[in-house]
């Protein structure tokens, strides 16, 4: 399997002195094509920091950081930018998504930002709508759009063209149980079809979607799911009955 | 299930009839036994928790040792849970779209465990905020 994110000892320290901060202590994450990883942590565990310098949005105060197989800190601002544009995609919370423009012209976006005219980005942008069920809301603007339907868009937008690797910051944000569910069906299935993803959240049902769970305490990783072993015989002994 | 269907039909909420062709009896609901079925479905169930549960338990008698640091064991309870969850959350992956017997009864296994899982975040943060990992036993 190929590593597509690799976290070396990552230590990220904000400030200095007695206001030193330290976000991440000497973390090593990795996480291999096609696998969906959950970092799970409380507030202030360090998990949106892990999240934004796998992303090259920060980087570290030590330790290395490779994606698809290149170190981020060998590479010029421009090669990073690119990297960015082509293959990470980003999901938040709060959607992010430009309120100005339609559901398609959001999802189109990164692919024009990179150079691509507007016909052949929407044509692959309303790909990524289809596939996520919401070709037929593409002419919309995002407040017409219900909360699940804006953040299939932005999940669009994260995974449009040839994308590798899918960042989500709590990507159910304030949707209900249900919703939040149909998410993460989406990004699973993303992942089946190869996107590697890293999901950072408080929220031990999202997490449970992954294929490995990381836990994050102050900083540190301080433990990980193992292999889970199949159906619990009580939930199959129920099946079926009233 | 003979036993309880006799019951049932002792109280007239259910009726029983031979069959012809082989040795079983058919039972029906009768309409007081569907009136009864209602009521017990829209009565609230007992929602209070079993008196004695272990990982309170445990936890609490932790609390009280000196020198134990309760971080490691609620981190390994909260992996075993949330392991568990990832099951759970498997076989509602894999349930067909028409199924809705399988998450419902998935989805609450999830809350109950999220729910403890929970529990045990409150419990690192009150310690955390304790400013000390582990608690004298009070007299």
């Amino acid at each position: 399997m190929t590593k597509v994110l690799e976290m070396r000892s990552v230590t990220k320290v904000y400030g200095s002195g007695p206001s030193e901060v330290r976000a991440l202590w000497e973390v090593d994450v990795s996480v291999e094509s096609g696998e969906l990883v959950a970092v799970m942590g409380p507030s202030g565990s360090g998990k949106s920091t892990l999240l934004t310098i796998a992303g090259s949005l920060e980087e570290p105060t030590s330790g290395e950081v490779l994606v698809l197989g290149t170190d981020l800190a060998s590479m010029s601002r421009n090669e990073r930018a690119r990297l960015r544009r082509r293959s990470i995609g980003y999901v938040f919370q709060d959607f992010n998504l430009l309120l100005g423009l339609t559901a398609i012209e959001n999802a189109a976006l990164p692919l024009e930002l990179d150079g691509m005219n507007a016909q052949q980005a929407q044509r692959i942008g309303m790909q990524a709508l289809e596939q996520l069920g919401v070709a037929e809301r593409a002419g919309h603007f995002p407040d017409d759009l219900s909360g699940g339907e804006r953040q299939r868009v932005a999940i669009a937008r994260a995974l449009v063209g040839d994308r590798q690797l899918l960042l989500a910051d709590e990507p159910t944000g304030a949707l209900d149980s249900v919703n939040g569910e149909a998410v993460m069906r989406l990004v699973r299935d993303a992942c089946q079809r190869g996107v590697s993803g890293v999901v950072v959240t408080h929220d031990a049902q999202l997490a449970s979607w992954a294929d490995r769970i990381v836990f994050l305490r102050d900083g540190r990783v301080v433990d990980q799911t193992h292999s889970t072993d199949p159906v619990p015989d009580r939930l199959v002994a129920s099946r079926g009955q009233p | 299930m003979y036993t309880t269907l006799q019951r049932l039909e002792r109280d007239g909420l259910v009726a029983s009839e031979e069959i012809v062709d082989g040795p079983q009896k058919a039972f029906q609901i009768t309409r007081a036994g569907e009136a009864e079925l209602r009521a017990w479905i829209e009565a609230p169930s007992d929602p209070s928790a079993p008196p004695r549960d272990e990982l309170v338990i445990k936890v609490l008698i932790g609390l009280s040792l000196s020198g134990v640091d309760m971080r490691r064991p609620l981190q390994v309870h909260r992996r075993h849970l949330v392991e568990l969850m990832q099951r759970y959350t498997h076989v509602k992956a894999a349930a067909a779209e028409d199924d809705l017997v399988l998450p419902l009864v998935a989805d609450f296994e999830l809350f109950r465990l999220d729910g403890t899982v929970r529990w045990l975040d409150a419990v690192d943060t009150r310690l955390a905020r304790a400013a000390a990992p582990h608690w004298e036993s009070q007299p």
